[in-house]
């Protein structure tokens, strides 16, 4: 009962060229990926070839045109339980862009109302510089929500039509997304840091005088 | 067997055929009992057997360290794109940082639990015992998502460097584990957060209608 296909060797040509050797695998998603059409040949030792369309077990997606580019190279291959952990992570991805939304929604509302409430009575303490700091930091929580929408939006469509420009962009999204958090994160954290020295020279040229 | 001898398995349930599937992904299935013991398997698709065969294989091989969570929607690989699979690649890096400084607040807030605890307890303060716990509560809070971080920075790299799809399998699932444990997270400290807010009003509602 062992697949005598899986174990092999394979090579792949189609018009003079020829790519391989490829495992078992990677022969299937080029063949997944419509890269490899049933009409196309096939070896196991690249010595004897037959069409691809006899090879038990080759999931063809791209039905038999030729219009399509010759792999040049051994594919990288994404299983498909790699492809459904990706768009099963695109409903929490959404809620934490939604919350995300809304924590900078507030932040924009919050200090607008408080503003016109202590205006109203006369007396404002904080002034528009609380006002427009707290908007930086609204936008400063809008471009991370937006790149994890995007990352939701796009991972969701690759599940349901497989579309390999939607993996691309949700992919992009992701690093977008991690990019921005890893430096916004690093540069809070030099902050902090220049802060807590200010604060410590400060602190020791007081008890010096 | 499941990564010395890469083999494809499919799935056949009343004329539906799913797959291929790896080895991990089948006996996965079979441990979630999305498979039943009535549906047929194969390697091949020309020569099919019940799953219960296989299931004894699965228990012969004592699970084969299976513990994968797999819910999917059953389907067969695809190709990843040369700049996709950079983008996989060049996310790793911040990954990796974002998870050494959700670690480093998870450790902090334990240390600081620690510390707390024991002025708490050696100086009777029931109070700063408290707060000792509300910060071991954060910290293990703050550990998880620093782990499956870690988990998906470390395998997104091995990815890059060795093109194996089984690291990309796993850098994946650790990712679906971070944003699944970071939204219900989020949600229930919400939650929380409302609740609190609603009984301070029910609370200040109450005492105001009873100093009236």
């Amino acid at each position: 009962m062992s697949n005598q296909n899986a174990g092999a060797t394979w090579y792949f040509r189609r018009g003079g060229r020829q790519i391989g050797p490829l495992t078992w695998e990677e022969l299937a998603a080029l063949s997944a990926a419509a890269k490899i059409v049933p009409s196309d040949e096939v070896s196991s030792d690249g010595a004897t070839w037959s069409a691809a369309a006899g090879v038990a077990g080759l999931p063809f997606s791209g039905g038999n045109t030729l219009d399509y580019d010759v792999p040049r190279e051994r594919p990288t291959v994404m299983t498909g339980y790699a492809c459904d952990m990706l768009v099963q992570t695109s409903p929490y991805a959404r809620i934490m862009s939604v919350l995300m939304f809304l924590a900078a929604g507030l932040m924009v509302v919050a200090p607008l109302l408080l503003e016109t409430g202590e205006a109203a009575m006369g007396s404002s303490a904080h002034g528009a510089a609380y006002v427009c700091v707290s908007f930086t930091v609204a936008v400063l929580y809008v471009i991370p929500a937006v790149f994890l929408s995007q990352y939701a939006s796009n991972a969701r469509r690759f599940g349901k039509l497989r579309e390999s420009r939607a993996l691309e962009r949700a992919l992009r999204a992701q690093k977008s997304f991690w990019k921005f958090m890893a430096i916004f994160a690093i540069v809070v954290v030099l902050i902090y840091v220049v802060l807590i020295a200010l604060g410590f020279v400060m602190w020791s040229m007081a008890y010096r005088v | 067997m499941s990564e010395a001898a890469p083999t494809w398995w499919y799935f056949r349930r009343a004329n539906r055929e799913a797959g291929p599937l790896t080895w991990d992904e089948l006996t996965a299935l079979l441990s979630a009992s999305k498979l039943s013991g009535e549906d047929e398997v194969s390697q091949d698709r020309a020569t099919w057997k019940p799953a219960g065969a296989v299931q004894a294989m699965h228990a012969g091989a004592g699970g084969a360290g299976v513990a994968l969570n797999y819910s999917g929607g059953l389907v067969g690989p695809t190709m990843l794109s040369g700049s996709a699979a950079q983008t996989v690649v060049g996310m790793a890096m911040y990954v990796r940082i974002m998870s050494v400084l959700i670690l480093l607040v998870a450790v902090l807030a334990l240390a600081a639990a620690l510390l707390m605890g024991i002025f708490g307890i050696s100086e009777g303060n029931p109070g700063l015992a408290a707060a000792a716990l509300v910060y071991m509560f954060l910290g293990l809070l703050y550990l998880a998502p620093a782990i499956y971080l870690s988990q998906c920075a470390t395998n997104f790299r091995l990815f890059g460097r060795t093109n194996e799809p089984a690291f990309l399998n796993k850098g994946l699932s650790a990712q679906k584990s971070f944003w699944k444990y970071t939204a219900i997270t989020a949600l229930v400290v919400i939650g929380l957060y409302l609740l609190i807010i609603v009984a301070a009003v029910m609370l200040g509602v109450l005492s105001g209608a009873h100093m009236v």
